[in-house]
C-alpha cells in the first residue's frame, strides 16, 4: 500500500495515461510539474515530523550517555582523561549514526548520471545518443531541431 | 646488421624460448630465458612482465613486484604490468594499493581492448579485492556500531529507572514511552547500517539475461539494457533479436549506457557487499 496522499495517487495516474498517449505533448509536462509539486509538499510535510523526531531521541541519547558518564565518572579515582576522551568520542560516533539516518532527508547534489547535461536537471524522460550519453528527450529534439 | 640490432634479435629468441618454458611449467627455466633476454636489451617492458608472470607462478610475490614496477617505469600504459603489480600488492596485504593497480589495470584495459578476456579476469580480482576490503572494514563497523547501540540502549534504561524511581503516578506511560524510544533506536541503528547490509541489487542496475550487476552495460533501440558480453554472445550464438522484446537487432546498434554504469560505481562504492561474485 502506497503512503501517497489521494492527490500524489492522481497525479501519478495521470501522468501515466498522459505518458502513454503522448509522451512528448505539453499535457505530460504539465502534469510533471503539478505532481513534482505535489510530492515535494507531501515530503516536507512529513520530513519535519521525521527530523522532530530524530531531533529528540538524539537528545535523548546525548543525555543519557551523559548523565551516564557523569556517573560512572564519578565513581573513578583514576584513568580519568580516558575516560573523557572514550566519551566524545562516543557522543562523536552518535551524531555520525543521526547523520547517516537522516541522510535521506537531507537535500544534496543530485547524482550526475540522474541529470541532463544540458539543463543539470534530473530526468523526466531521458534518451541515450549512440555515443552512450544521456540527455532529456524535450531538449535533445530542441537542441537537433534549432542546430541541424 | 649493427649490434644493437643483434642484442635485439637474440633477446627476441630468448623471450620465445622462455614463452615455450612457461608453456610447460618450466618456471626456472623461463626465468633465466628472460633475465638473458633483460640483459641484452633492458629496456623492453614485456620482458620484464613475463619474468614478473613467473615469479607470480612461484608465489614469489617481492620479485613480482620489482619486475612488474621496472616493466611500468618502461610503459606506464601497460594493462599487464599493473595487473601483475595489483596481484603483488594484494598478496603482500596492501589491499588499498593493490586495489588501486587493478583499478589503473581495469582502465587501461578497457581503453585498449573492452571485450579481451584480461579485462573479465581483472575485474573479478578487483571484486574479490573490493570484497575482501569491504568485509574487512565492516566488521570492524559494524561492532562499533553495535557497541554504541549497546551502550545508548543501557544509558537510556538507566535514566528511566532513575527518572522512574523518582515519579509517583504516570508509570505506565513511561513505559510505554520508553520502549518507543527503544524501537525508534533500533530503527535509527538499522538505517546506520543499511549501507553494510547485503540485500538483491536493484533490478535496473543488472542485466536481464545473467541478473548479475553491470560491468559494460549496453542498451537496445528497444530501451533495455544487457551485459555487453551477454548480449553479444547471443547475438552471435541464438540470432539477431532483442532475447526480450524479440525485435530484430544488430551488434552495430548496441550503445554503451554511460550513465547505468556511473550508476553501479555509486552502488558498489557505496556498497561492497555487491562485490561478491557467486
Amino acid at each position: 500500500m502506497s503512503d501517497d496522499s489521494p492527490i500524489v495517487c492522481d497525479h501519478n495516474k495521470a501522468l501515466d495515461l498522459g505518458r502513454g498517449a503522448n509522451p512528448k505533448g505539453y499535457m505530460v509536462e504539465e502534469i510533471w510539474q503539478e505532481l513534482a509539486k505535489a510530492k515535494y509538499l507531501e515530503w516536507e510535510r512529513s520530513l519535519s515530523k521525521r527530523s522532530w523526531e530524530l531531533q529528540s531521541l538524539k537528545e535523548a541519547c546525548e543525555s543519557a550517555l551523559k548523565e551516564k558518564h557523569f556517573l560512572d565518572y564519578s565513581q573513578m579515582e583514576g584513568f580519568v582523561d580516558d575516560a573523557t576522551t572514550s566519551h566524545s568520542e562516543q557522543l562523536e560516533a552518535l551524531e555520525r549514526v543521526f547523520n547517516t539516518a537522516a541522510e535521506a532527508d537531507t537535500p544534496t547534489e543530485v547524482p550526475d548520471y540522474l541529470c541532463c547535461r544540458i539543463t543539470l536537471d534530473i530526468f523526466h524522460d531521458p534518451v541515450i545518443t549512440p555515443s552512450g550519453l544521456t540527455y532529456e528527450r524535450a531538449v535533445i529534439l530542441e537542441h537537433l531541431q534549432k542546430v541541424t | 646488421m649493427g649490434p644493437n640490432a643483434a642484442a635485439a634479435k637474440q633477446a627476441e629468441k630468448l623471450r620465445i624460448d622462455g614463452n615455450t618454458y612457461f608453456k610447460k611449467d618450466r618456471f626456472g627455466a623461463a626465468i633465466d630465458a628472460y633475465t638473458e633476454a633483460i640483459t641484452l636489451c633492458p629496456n623492453v617492458p614485456v620482458y620484464w612482465t613475463n619474468r614478473a608472470l613467473c615469479h607470480l607462478k612461484r608465489n614469489d610475490w617481492e620479485r613480482v613486484e620489482e619486475d612488474s614496477r621496472k616493466a611500468i617505469q618502461l610503459d606506464s600504459n601497460s594493462v599487464k604490468a599493473h595487473y601483475i603489480l595489483g596481484l603483488a600488492l594484494l598478496q603482500r596485504q596492501e589491499s588499498v594499493k593493490g586495489i588501486k593497480e587493478l583499478e589503473k589495470a581495469l582502465d587501461l584495459g578497457r581503453g585498449a581492448n573492452p571485450k579481451g578476456y584480461m579485462v573479465e579476469e581483472i575485474w573479478q580480482e578487483l571484486a574479490k579485492a573490493k570484497y575482501l576490503e569491504w568485509e574487512r572494514l565492516s566488521s570492524k563497523r559494524s561492532w562499533e556500531l553495535q557497541c554504541l547501540k549497546e551502550a545508548c540502549e543501557s544509558a537510556l534504561k538507566e535514566k528511566h529507572f532513575l527518572d522512574f524511581s523518582q515519579m509517583e503516578g504516570f508509570v505506565d506511560d513511561a513505559t510505554t514511552s520508553q520502549s518507543e524510544q527503544l524501537e525508534a533506536l533500533e530503527r535509527v541503528f538499522n538505517t546506520a547500517a543499511e549501507a553494510d547490509t547485503p540485500t538483491e541489487v536493484p533490478d535496473y542496475l543488472c542485466c536481464r539475461i545473467t541478473l548479475d550487476i553491470f560491468h559494460d552495460p549496453v542498451i537496445t533501440p528497444s530501451g533495455l539494457t544487457y551485459e555487453r558480453a551477454v548480449i553479444l554472445e547471443h547475438l552471435q550464438k541464438v540470432g539477431k533479436f532483442d532475447p526480450i522484446t524479440r525485435e530484430p537487432l544488430d551488434p552495430s546498434q548496441l550503445v554503451p549506457n554511460l550513465a547505468i554504469k556511473e550508476a553501479v560505481e555509486a552502488f558498489l562504492d557505496k556498497h561492497g557487499w555487491a562485490y561478491k561474485i557467486e
